[in-house]
């Protein structure tokens, strides 16, 4: 009785995890044909013109890059001096040094010959304590701008520092990233481009910097990474910037901008409230305040992505760091879709509100914690005696085919359109990690979202955690 | 079929590959061979070589002439041009364009326009605009109003940089909207043309296309033509937000002083962030005056950023005012002092400011901060407290003002002087013409209106569209009389006129109908003229007579500072009157529109006594009650 009871139960169980495949597939298909779509027409759009010519222009923009430096000390001062080369006119970099246990504020002063001017905070301000505003005494580091505070966490420098910019756009980003010389070129074409919406904010791809050769700031030669992990992360990195978030802004429904390259309208920033310091994914949470700020005031607006890849980061090479980072982003997701659950299937959101948000809840949110009980229900049904054996295979295999068609789909348009790694060996890796990531990448993200989930749950404080970096590799005549 | 899709992609993945090295490969020799024979022939010197470099320089055009008949040569010849283009200059430059041109390359260029696929299309635009073909304006004209973005982008570059007058074809004619990046690009290629006159970009101020308005403006303010101020005062009154706020930028940098009582005037109609520029332009144009509207800013407006701001032009008119007044008293900025380093509130400031007052006087901080801040109907000698007060607040309102962008360096100090001068003069020319307006009906002698002529230097017959038809066939031609059937209005009657005289056969029926067409648009335009328009009799030749009724040769140009010259003279008028002025010269449009006057047969029509009944003046015996 017991036996057929569990037996119903399993079909049941299985009847759900097919349809959620079929339409994880489906989405999965659409994205691909979206994504194709947006590249075709952004590579054509983008195939004219010199943008280096805009850079004098009267009528170009100004933008405030702002840095969190966090016990960045071993680095800060080569991580500036490569901002600061940006090509650009009218840009400051704001380095928020956000309490600082080491060094970093002495090297930052010894090195840019700082001094505390005497430049007071808003009346009305929204972060920690400023200790002092410093500019340098030379002319050559005159578009640079350190702030000392107290330590508030990664949103609380940045909201520290939108404050005190006082550009039309601000720019947050990591500051250990590296952003190419025409970076902010690009950004600026995107927030001007259209004339019938506003562009509250853009984002961009996240490339993987891991073995790449950098010197003085600037990205000499690009390799593969050596790393296994680093590999895996640059495989996912690729089908998550190429695909997926080119798909979504091609229906104008991104919700999502990487905290180490998002610039945002200062205006509509300040309005919605800032970065909310109460959650781990501050990211992800502010391009849903910004869009609801604007979406409630019936306001024409849109998110821009840019899949040139100007931004290039370090990625954890150790899975202990990878646990911490996704147990963060699984966090940060589930926070900030609590916090904007209205938006859960509400049309007066439209796209965002039917499909997006779905999508983040089913997919991003819950999917890693059914993959997590399914895991466990099959070895329950095994020792039950009640496991379908062909529906199991048939599943696993589908799934399995389809991760690895969909990453070679990736692979093949990145070779497409920007062909970064030209080796072919380089290439062939990428296909091996393609093969093996479902069975061991794969499964330790999973864990992560797990985890992350437990610890929400359970209210367990972890916070954000650290990332040591190694550094960028020099070149080898360097 | 998932792994059969992945082998597919795998082999994909190399195949891709393999074609750019492929691709690459082919034409990288051909580069190779060809860009030493280009470079010579760029820097070639005739009056520095014998005659057999002489002949060997012939044998090499006549050899790159026929390596362009092959197709990879072509392509790679193309990429070298273009590859050259932005490295040379001068002579080099020139001669880059010529061998362009002589080696027929436009011509493939050219077929690129013909393609169903837009990113040839704009690809073949953008290789022409490179090359300076300047005989390909007309046809690339034609994708002015393209309704593919990229394709109609690249062609209002390439007008604006093939020829001089683009900007008036583009400015006239463009019906979408022009993003802010194109705003720069094009400016960008405005910038770097050689011997460019800018128009008087204030003709396009009231263009219906928000953004021609928006770029009008900006491009005002890069050439300082600051002779457009009432055109601008009449923008702040404009529907869109984003056109008042660039519009109080100009005025803030013209020093457009005649602007300031409009602006009180029109304040609390405006949004937020207008204000915030309103009182910025307060901040750097403002006089005593205004101490009393801003006082009433300060105390009504709800937000902390609009009373801070209001704050801050107080403080600067406080500045100006202050020399008259004296020092203020010892005891207060010692207060002052001692607040200095502290981060202020609004609350807290305004607290600071009653204290002050109580230290100063003695009295209950309530009463005295209702003296300070409310200054409304109080005589002249008790508004010099405000003033005492404002210099000791500066430096408690410093610190909340320092996140503000100190603005007041940006406008020109020298246009803000010359429009104070003007400023007087012009109240004076004014009660003139006000007074001679009502002595007759007959339009002022003087030389009063602000527009100047917009199309005085330009041929008779000038029209955006005879530089088109000149360059164009007959299929062109045609192509473009369909666009102006669309598009013209009634400046280009006059060179319609002219056209039909020396038009190729079959046209008159279609010139007929574009006619038919600007006359259908003109009752329309003849509602708005009819309240707006002011006359200026002193410029005759720009009257185009359109079947007896009179109209100026650029109606376009010439409504928003008309509007404020009539409402210079409303001023006087009590509203309600005013307004059932405006109703009977509206009626009057319309009542003929009803009875299905013909234009030919409103002869005798005035338009002036239109316009003079809008001001006051008796209206014409005929109109309808």
């Amino acid at each position: 009785m017991n036996i057929e009871i569990v037996k119903i139960i399993g079909d049941y169980l299985s009847i759900i995890f097919l349809i959620f495949t079929v339409v994880l597939l489906l989405v999965f298909i659409s994205m691909a044909y979206l994504s194709a779509r947006n590249s075709f027409h952004y590579k054509h759009k983008n195939s004219f013109g010199d943008l280096s010519k805009i850079m004098a222009s009267p009528l170009a923009p100004s933008i405030t890059i702002i840095a969190p430096a966090y016990n960045e000390g071993l680095t800060i001062v080569e991580n500036i001096r490569s901002l600061l080369s940006l090509r650009y006119v009218e840009f400051e970099v704001m380095v928020v040094n956000d309490g600082s246990k080491d060094d970093t504020m002495e090297k930052m002063i010894a090195a840019f010959d700082l001094y505390k001017t005497d430049r007071q905070v808003p009346s009305d301000w929204r972060a920690k304590p400023v200790a002092g505003i410093y500019k340098s005494r030379k002319k050559a580091y005159a578009k640079l701008t350190v702030i000392d505070k107290a330590n508030g966490g990664k949103s609380d420098a940045l909201n520290a520092g939108m404050q005190l910019s006082q550009n039309k756009y601000v720019g947050c980003i990591d500051v250990d990233c590296l952003l190419l010389p025409d970076a902010l070129l690009h950004v600026v074409k995107a927030f001007y481009q259209r004339s019938k919406q506003r562009v509250i904010a853009v984002g961009g791809v996240i490339r993987v910097a891991n073995s790449c050769q950098i010197s003085g700031g600037k990205l000499e030669q690009i390799n593969l990474p050596t790393n296994w992990l680093a590999r895996y992360q640059l495989l996912e990195y690729t089908r998550s910037f190429l695909l997926g978030r080119m798909a979504w802004g091609r229906i104008d429904s991104l919700l999502i901008i990487s905290g180490a390259f998002g610039f945002f309208d200062r205006e509509i920033a300040l309005a919605a409230g800032l970065y909310d310091t109460d959650t781990v994914g501050e990211d992800m949470e502010i391009v849903f305040r910004m869009r609801r700020y604007m979406h409630d005031r019936g306001l024409p607006y849109t998110v821009e992505y840019i899949p040139d890849p100007l931004c290039w980061t370090e990625v954890p090479e150790s899975p202990k760091i990878l646990l911490n980072q996704r147990d963060r982003w699984t966090r940060g997701n589930l926070e900030t879709l609590y916090k904007h659950k209205e938006m859960f299937f509400n049309p007066k959101y439209g796209r965002l509100g039917m499909i997006s948000y779905p999508y983040w809840f089913f997919y991003e949110w819950l999917a890693p914690l059914l993959e997590f009980f399914g895991f466990f229900s099959i070895i329950a049904f095994y020792f039950a005696g009640i496991l379908n054996w062909d529906f199991f295979i048939g599943i696993s295999i589908t799934i399995y085919a389809f991760m690895v068609m969909f990453s070679f789909y990736a692979i093949l348009w990145d070779v497409y359109s920007y062909n970064e790694y030209k080796k072919t060996k380089d290439l062939l890796i990428l296909m091996v990690c393609a093969l093996t990531e479902p069975l061991f990448f794969h499964p330790l993200v999973t864990f992560a979202a797990v985890r992350g989930n437990y610890k929400k749950l359970f209210k367990i404080q972890s916070g954000w955690g650290t990332i040591t970096r190694k550094g960028f590799s020099k070149p080898a005549n360097a | 079929m998932f792994l059969g899709l992945t082998l597919f992609y795998f082999l994909g993945i190399f195949l891709v590959k393999n074609q750019k090295s492929f691709l690459q490969g082919k034409t990288r020799p051909k580069k190779r061979e060809l860009t030493p024979k280009v470079s010579e022939f760029l820097f070639y010197d005739d009056t520095q070589v014998d005659a057999s470099e002489k002949k060997a320089y012939l044998n090499l055009v006549i050899e790159l002439k026929e390596l362009a008949k092959d197709a990879y040569y072509r392509k790679a010849l193309a990429e070298i041009l273009f590859d050259l283009r932005s490295d040379v200059s001068g002579d080099a430059k020139k001669r880059l364009c010529a061998l362009y041109k002589y080696l027929g390359l436009q011509e493939y260029s050219k077929t690129k326009l013909n393609s169903w696929r837009w990113e040839v299309v704009a690809q073949g635009i953008i290789e022409l605009t490179w090359m300076e073909v300047s005989d390909a304006y007309g046809i690339i004209a034609e994708f002015l109003n393209d309704k593919r973005s990229v394709v109609r982008k690249q062609a209002e570059i390439a007008l604006v940089t093939l020829n001089a007058d683009g900007i008036r074809l583009f400015l006239d004619t463009t019906r979408y909207g022009i993003s802010e990046w194109q705003q720069l690009k094009l400016l960008e290629v405005l910038r770097l043309a050689k011997d460019f006159d800018p128009p008087r970009f204030k003709n396009w101020l009231n263009s219906k296309n928000r953004d021609v308005v928006l770029f009008a403006l900006r491009l005002m303010k890069h050439y300082h033509q600051n002779d457009a101020d009432a055109a601008l005062v009449s923008l702040i009154a404009h529907r869109n937000n984003e056109v008042k706020r660039e519009a109080l930028d100009c005025i803030k940098k013209f020093g457009v002083l005649k602007a300031l009582p409009e602006l009180v005037k029109q304040y609390w109609n405006l949004n937020g962030d207008v204000r915030l520029e309103v009182l910025d332009v307060f901040a750097v144009l403002g006089d005593e005056s205004y101490l009393e509207f801003l006082q009433k800013v300060r105390d009504r407006e709800h937000s902390s950023t609009l009373t801070s701001k209001a704050m801050h032009a107080l403080n600067a008119i406080g500045n100006v005012v202050m020399p008259d007044l004296g020092e203020p008293e010892p005891e207060t900025t010692e207060n002052v002092e001692t607040e200095e380093t502290e981060v202020l509130s609004f609350e807290d400031t305004m607290h600071t400011v009653s204290s002050l007052m109580v230290t100063s006087e003695g009295r209950e901080p309530e009463e005295k901060e209702k003296e300070v801040l409310v200054e409304e109907d109080k005589p002249q000698s008790e508004e010099t407290q405000v003033p005492l007060a404002l210099p000791n607040l500066l430096g408690a309102l410093d610190i909340q003002m320092q996140s503000m962008p100190d603005e007041e360096g940006s406008y020109d100090s020298e246009a803000l002087q010359e429009n104070k001068a003007k400023e007087k003069e012009e109240v004076q020319d004014d009660t003139h013409l006000e007074w001679k307006a009502f002595q007759d009906t007959e339009p002022p002698e003087e030389a009063w209106f602000p527009f100047e002529d917009p199309s005085a230097d330009l041929p008779e017959h000038y029209s955006v569209w005879s530089q088109l038809f000149d360059r164009a066939d007959e299929s062109s031609q045609w192509y473009l009389l369909e666009q102006m059937e669309e598009l013209a209005d009634a400046k280009d009657m006059e060179f319609l006129e002219h056209y039909a005289k020396d038009a190729p056969k079959g046209f008159a029926k279609q010139i007929g109908k574009v006619r038919l067409a600007i006359l259908d648009r003109i009752p329309v335009t003849c509602e708005e003229e009819s309240r707006e328009e002011i006359p200026q009799k002193n410029n005759p030749e720009e009257h185009v007579n359109l079947g007896g009724l009179q109209w100026t040769s650029s109606p376009t140009a010439i409504g928003i500072d008309s509007v404020i010259q009539a409402k210079t003279i409303e001023k006087e008028q009590p509203e309600s009157e005013i307004t059932s002025k405006e109703k009977a010269s509206l009626e009057y449009c319309f009542s003929l529109k009803s009875l299905d006057v013909e234009a030919e047969e409103v002869k005798g029509f005035n338009l002036f006594d239109l316009n003079f009944s809008l001001d006051g003046f008796p209206k014409p015996e005929n109109r309808p009650s």
